[in-house]
């Protein structure tokens, strides 16, 4: 057909494009830049909420005990007019603080770090110039004992307890999964995030039933929907999943 | 076309060409990372660097799926020819685009571990035996490694030096690239945020350029000359093929041949230009000379030579004429053969 370009012959080094040619370039090349810039703001405008935490801009100072659950966690006991809370310890970048833990258990001891929260899981992140201090200790606060919740099977995803609580944004999911592994690996506490609440609580310190910290264990399962058994326990205002790995399967969508 | 090797020629084609990919580029990722974050329904905003390597992770697939998408819309549609001329710089940018959503995963995910992040790669995540929660990384490597491979190679010195053959068949791995960026999506983001407006997106792209590529490959498909005496095939009625056109005659086993009519004379080469091996039966004769569809490559249709001072020589053929039927010697000549042109005679049926 005359006019609309077909017959046209176009050589790059002859700067002249015919002109029917021409036009037909310039409307794909604006197809191309209209549907480029359109794509990147539908696709970017669907992005699936992350959930609500709070990220780790506060930085805190708090006083409690040390214990080993097995991972480290700091027991703020109740009195002075608050509650008994329980944190979660780790450490910068995809590191637990075992190390720095390690000889402190049981003691009264001062962390300072940054505060990251998602629903009942209350994480620190210790700062790595000021630490965990050994500090004075208190006669009349003494943490209350775990309470059991009994042996229960759920369903949910196993994630580092550092991203999912508010350190990255999302912090769980497959394609999170490498990420999760390291954190895990570099000895931050894992947690399981199921999809039912047990006691009102949905987020759950996830160990072995042997009190174990090898992650290892549950590399393979990290970022997918599983569903476990173990027993429930109930530390202050959060909650240790001490599941059993051989019960744990993959669970569908 | 050029005497001696240089960086990059540029012409003001080239310069148009490179300003509307960069352009659409630029507006997908300020779209993407800009605006677009002021209109998400999210509680809290979702990291920069995640955004970032979302951004460009999807741009990378995007732009490659376009570029594959070139070659058989050139073949649907002449008038997409031109977009072949630079599909080289298009494929540098994509592969510059897939290192910086590379950068942002090394440097979130896989940094400030225990392990070193190289390291981490390789071994974060070992579950190669189930589907969910494979390791889809390892396919964004293979995919990066051959997307590297081929902008690095992608100059024309590489060109002479690998040979256009070795060269072409080096570059057809962007096809595996390809299949290895749609694994490290489905098994990665689709199972992360699981967007089935992004799903769609993807399989639209991936299917889509099955389709292109078959509907391509019905319509390009060269008449095989009929087998005669000895040597020679029938390669249909001289009067079928216009002025400064040709007929493309396929022998078998990837061999074709173009049989130009020009100024009443008749010459065939072979179809395969000597440069990026362009389908020269679909060029022209301009200013007497074959010009070659994809790159204008130019040679004498007599003996195969690109005119001085180029050195460029494709393979010549025999042609000999049986009243308006025209027969092909399908033993080619060495590149650069002068071979007497057979004249159009007056008492043929001139169809051009």
């Amino acid at each position: 057909m005359a006019g609309d370009g077909k017959d046209a012959f176009f050589i790059g080094y002859i700067n002249a494009v015919p002109q029917p040619l021409g036009r037909f370039l310039a409307v794909i090349g604006l197809i191309v830049v209209v549907v480029m810039g359109g794509l990147g703001l539908v696709l970017s405008r669907r992005t699936a909420d992350p959930g609500w935490a709070v990220t780790g801009y506060q930085h805190i100072e708090v006083r409690g005990i040390l214990e080993a659950r097995p991972y480290p966690v700091l027991r703020v006991p109740d009195g002075e007019g608050r509650k008994p809370r329980a944190y979660l310890l780790a450490g910068e970048g995809k590191y637990g603080v075992q190390s720095q833990a390690d000889g402190l258990y049981g003691r009264w001891v001062t962390v300072a770090g940054y505060l990251l929260k998602r629903g009942t899981l209350d994480m620190l992140l210790v700062d790595d110039k000021e630490g965990i201090v050994v500090a004075s200790a208190s006669d009349v606060l003494h943490p209350a004992p775990p309470q059991s919740l009994g042996r229960w099977r759920l369903t949910g995803e196993i994630c580092d307890g550092k991203c999912y609580s508010g350190a990255m944004s999302p912090g769980n999911g497959l394609a999170h999964k490498a990420c999760a592994n390291l954190c895990l690996v570099g000895g931050v506490p894992p947690v399981f995030v199921s999809t039912g609440a047990v006691s009102g609580s949905e987020y759950f310190l996830l160990t072995d039933d042997k009190d174990g910290v090898n992650a290892r264990r549950f590399a393979d399962f990290v970022g997918q929907l599983v569903s476990v058994e173990g027993e429930i326990e109930r530390v202050d205002n959060f909650y240790i999943f001490k599941s059993d790995p051989e019960t744990m399967r993959a669970a569908g969508p | 076309m050029s005497v001696t090797l240089k960086p990059v020629i540029w012409y003001r084609s080239k310069l148009v060409y490179d300003g509307v990919v960069l352009l659409a580029m630029f507006l997908y990722i300020i779209a993407y990372l800009r605006l677009a974050p002021n209109l998400q329904l999210v509680s809290r905003p979702i990291d920069d660097a995640i955004l970032r390597m979302r951004a460009f992770g999807s741009c990378a697939f995007l732009l490659v799926s376009f570029i594959l998408a070139i070659g058989p819309l050139s073949r649907l549609d002449r008038r997409f020819l031109p977009l072949l001329y630079n599909r080289r710089h298009f494929g540098v940018i994509a592969c510059s685009v897939a290192c910086a959503h590379v950068y942002y995963v090394y440097s979130w995910y896989l940094n400030l571990s225990p392990l070193n992040p190289l390291l981490a790669l390789f071994s974060a995540n070992t579950s190669y035996g189930q589907v969910l929660g494979f390791p889809f990384e390892i396919f964004g490597v293979l995919a990066l490694v051959i997307l590297l491979a081929l902008a690095f190679t992608s100059h024309d010195f590489w060109l002479s030096f690998l040979t256009p053959r070795l060269w072409k068949s080096l570059h057809m791995l962007i096809y595996l690239a390809y299949g290895a960026i749609v694994a490290h999506i489905a098994l990665g983001s689709f199972q992360g945020s699981g967007d089935p407006f992004f799903v769609m997106i993807v399989c639209a792209s991936a299917l889509g350029l099955v389709g292109v590529h078959l509907a391509a490959r019905s319509v390009s498909r060269a008449p095989e000359g009929t087998a005669g005496d000895d040597n020679w095939v029938d390669a249909g009625l001289i009067s079928t093929i216009a002025d400064k056109r040709a007929r493309i005659i396929d022998l078998g086993e990837g061999e074709k041949v173009a049989i130009f009519r020009y100024d009443g004379k008749l010459s065939a080469l072979t179809n395969l230009c000597a440069h990026q091996n362009g389908p020269l039966g679909e060029g022209r004769i301009i200013d007497g000379c074959v010009t070659c569809p994809w790159h204008g490559f130019q040679y004498r249709p007599e003996d195969g030579c690109a005119p001085a001072p180029f050195t460029e020589k494709v393979a010549t053929y025999r042609l000999r004429r049986d009243l308006d039927r025209l027969w092909l010697d399908r033993r080619a000549n060495p590149p650069g053969t002068r071979v007497e042109p057979l004249p159009v005679n007056e008492g043929v049926a001139d169809g051009g």
